[in-house]
């Protein structure tokens, strides 16, 4: 008895079916088409439980006949298409890499901006954090670069005798070293190396071996990944060449 | 409303292309192509409430997915025949709107050749051999 009711109930589902397909149709040449294959679904559906009882699973055969007649056209594309969807979701993920590392170096670029703000007493003209992606999928700062030169010395290029009064601001260095020394003092070791590197920047030795230590100590960044500058932004410019993402 | 808008925007394409069609009869062309897009794509989203409520219908009676989906195909197979063929027949190109009527009548018969085969095959496994 359930099956009986299962299968009236197909039977007028389909016929439903049939009846609003032929409603829909936009003209007659194709009526006589669409009628063909509406009544064909109604003979499968009417005499499905004689097709059951003959050969078992009929549905599963006819379900792929219909998918293969009506994909075979469509899997040359479909592949084409499935990678271009690949291809773009990746490229979106990598957007969103870029994003996220961006994001993050500004964020650090502030915080450090704010400490140095506060602890040395001047404003950093500029400070220039590069991130980029470990193969491991972790991100890592890459470069920290520090420009303490100030408005003044914008015109660096031209007027040589200026950056003298910029050393102005690092005659305070000896009452901040005393504080900052503790924290400093793992990473001591390494600076050296960094202030030679940084040296080439006109930066003060002993202002960018303290920056460079206290900015390692403080944010984990290894100390010679660290530049002091105390240029113009020429020389900012020079150093952002090397950023390699 | 709807049914006023659409026919608001018929009638004034339809009086545009009047008077385009004696100085410029290619985009006379083109103007009816595009106005028969634009309703077609101001429809599409009350075709989809048809297409879901049939679906529904369709889960609840237990007839196979495949039914409805090849039904529905050969509905959007007929409409897009239709369409082509009629822009086609409009420019006065009619034997090129016959072989579009050609292709969709084509590629609804071969939706059913799966059903047709299955059909002979229980006929043929009913007789005795």
């Amino acid at each position: 008895m359930e099956g009986l009711s299962v299968w009236l109930k197909q039977v007028v589902a389909v016929v439903l079916l049939a009846g609003i397909v032929d409603l829909l149709l936009p003209n007659r040449t194709m009526q006589r088409y669409v009628r063909l294959v509406a009544g064909l679904f109604i003979l499968l559906a009417v005499a499905s439980p004689i097709l059951r009882w003959i050969q078992g699973d009929f549905s599963s055969r006819l379900t792929e006949g219909l998918n293969d007649a009506s994909f075979r056209a469509n899997t040359a594309s479909a592949s084409g298409e499935l990678s271009r969807i690949r291809e773009e979701g990746r490229k979106w993920q990598e957007k969103q890499r870029d994003d996220a590392a961006s994001l993050a170096a500004a964020r650090l670029e502030e915080a450090i901006r704010a400490d140095l703000a506060e602890n040395e007493g001047s404003k950093p003209a500029e400070v220039r954090v590069d991130m980029g992606w470990r193969t491991d999928g972790t991100l890592e700062v890459k470069e920290v670069t520090v420009n303490l030169g100030g408005g003044r010395d914008a015109g660096n290029g031209r007027k040589a005798p200026e950056p003298v009064a910029a050393v102005k601001p690092v005659e305070v260095e000896p009452v901040t070293v005393q504080g900052v020394g503790e924290d400093a003092r793992p990473v001591a070791a390494e600076p050296p190396e960094a202030s030679a590197a940084a040296s080439g920047a006109t930066a003060d030795p002993r202002t960018a071996n303290r920056i460079s230590a206290w900015i390692s100590a403080r944010y984990g960044v290894p100390a010679d990944r660290v530049t002091v500058q105390s240029g113009a932004s020429g020389d900012s410019g020079g150093t952002n060449g090397e950023d390699g993402r | 409303m709807d049914i006023l808008q659409i026919v608001g925007v018929a009638f004034l394409a339809t009086v545009l292309i009047l008077v385009i069609r004696e100085q410029k009869p290619m985009f006379a062309f083109l103007l009816a192509v595009f106005t028969g897009v634009g309703i077609f794509l101001a429809l599409i989203g009350k075709i989809g409430g048809v297409v879901s409520v049939l679906d529904e219908l369709a889960a609840r009676s237990g007839i196979p997915s495949v039914y409805l989906k090849t039904m529905l195909k050969i509905i959007g197979i007929a409409y897009i025949a239709e369409f082509g063929a009629q822009i086609v027949r409009d420019a006065g190109l009619e034997s090129i709107a016959s072989k579009i009527e050609f292709a969709g009548k084509m590629l609804i018969l071969v939706m059913a050749i799966p059903i047709i085969s299955v059909v002979v095959e229980t006929v043929l496994n009913l007789l005795p051999a």
